[in-house]
C-alpha cells in the first residue's frame, strides 16, 4: 500500500518511470477485468491501453491515500460499460438500417451447445444488467464491492442482479 | 441457478487474457505521444491557479471586446454642430448641459437681468 502511495505521488508529478511501474503492476488486474466482458484478445488489449491513458490523464484526481486498485477497477469497468453500450448501439443500428441478408441460408445454422446458449443469452443482456452479474458470478465480488466499482447503491446493485438473473433464465427458457 | 449457467460461469472464470511482456512499452509510447501533443500554455501554470487565471483572462478579453466592438457615443454629432451655430448662449446652456455658471451669469443667460 505504501509502495502504491509513493508510486502515485511520483506519477502525479509526471515521473515516467513511476507511470511505467504502475502499468506493470496493475496491467494483469486490468486485463483480467476486461477479459470478463470481451472475448477477443485485441479488444482486451485496446481497452486496457485506453484504461491506462484515462488513468494518466486523470491522475490528478487520485488521492494517494485512497484504495488505488479500487479506483482503477472503477475506471476499467466504466470503460468496458461505455464500449459495450457503443457495440450494442452499433448492432441495433445495423439490424435496423443495415443491409438485409442476400439470401436465406439453405442449411439451418448449427444449434449452439448449452455454453453457447448461455453466452448468447448473456450477450443479449443490457450492459447495465450484464456487468453487475458478471462481477458477481465470475469475478466473485460482493454486492458492496460491485456498488463501489460501479458507483451505485447496494440496493440498486441487488435490483440489477435480480433483474439480470430473471431475464437470463427467461431467455434460456425460450431457447 | 440454472446448472448450465453455473457451469458457464465457472468456465468463464478460467478465461483470462494476460498482458504480453511489451504491453507497458506500448502504453508508455501512447502516453508520451499524448503528452507531447498536450504541452500548451496551461502546462506552465500551476493547477491550483488555473481557475483564477482563466477568470482574469476571460474578464480581460470581455473588456477588450467591449472596448473594441461597442460603438462610442459621439460627443457632438453633425446635427448638433449645425444647430449650435444658430443657437444663443442661453439655448446652448439649456440643451447641452454645460457646467452651471454663477448665479448672476445664469440669470443673465436666461434673460432675467436684474437691471431690467
Amino acid at each position: 500500500m505504501e509502495f502504491d502511495r509513493e508510486l502515485i505521488v511520483r506519477a502525479q508529478s509526471g515521473d515516467p518511470l513511476a507511470q511505467e511501474a504502475i502499468v506493470k503492476q496493475f496491467s494483469s488486474m486490468v486485463f483480467r477485468l476486461i477479459s470478463r466482458f470481451f472475448r477477443s484478445r485485441e479488444d482486451v488489449e485496446d481497452l486496457a491501453q485506453d484504461v491506462f491513458l484515462k488513468l494518466f490523464t486523470r491522475i490528478d484526481q487520485v488521492r494517494p491515500d485512497e484504495n488505488f486498485s479500487g479506483w482503477l477497477a472503477r475506471v476499467t469497468v466504466n470503460t468496458c460499460y461505455d464500449e459495450l453500450r457503443k457495440t450494442r448501439r452499433r448492432k441495433t443500428a445495423m439490424e435496423t438500417y443495415g443491409p438485409q441478408p442476400f439470401s436465406e441460408p439453405s442449411v439451418a445454422p448449427a444449434e449452439p451447445d448449452s455454453f453457447g446458449k448461455a453466452r448468447l443469452a448473456l450477450q443479449s443482456l443490457d450492459p447495465k444488467l450484464r456487468i453487475p452479474l458478471i462481477l458477481k458470478e465470475v469475478e466473485e465480488m460482493s454486492v458492496e464491492q460491485i456498488a463501489r466499482t460501479m458507483g451505485l447503491t447496494q440496493t440498486n446493485v441487488k435490483v440489477r442482479l435480480f433483474r439480470a438473473r430473471k431475464k437470463l433464465i427467461g431467455i434460456l427458457g425460450q431457447r | 441457478m440454472n446448472p448450465s449457467l453455473k457451469n458457464f460461469f465457472n468456465e468463464e472464470k478460467k478465461r483470462i487474457f494476460t498482458p504480453d511482456p511489451f504491453f507497458h512499452t506500448r502504453v508508455m509510447a501512447r502516453v508520451k505521444q499524448i503528452q507531447a501533443g498536450e504541452s500548451e500554455i496551461w502546462d506552465f501554470i500551476p493547477a491550483s491557479t488555473r481557475p483564477v487565471f482563466g477568470l482574469a483572462l476571460m474578464l480581460m478579453l470581455a473588456f477588450l471586446a467591449v472596448q473594441t466592438l461597442a460603438p462610442e457615443m459621439p460627443e457632438r454629432g453633425f446635427i448638433d454642430a449645425v444647430l449650435e451655430s444658430e443657437s444663443s448662449p442661453g439655448e446652448v446652456f439649456l440643451y447641452t448641459g454645460a457646467d452651471v455658471p454663477a448665479d448672476d451669469e445664469l440669470l443673465q443667460l436666461l434673460g432675467f437681468d436684474e437691471t431690467r
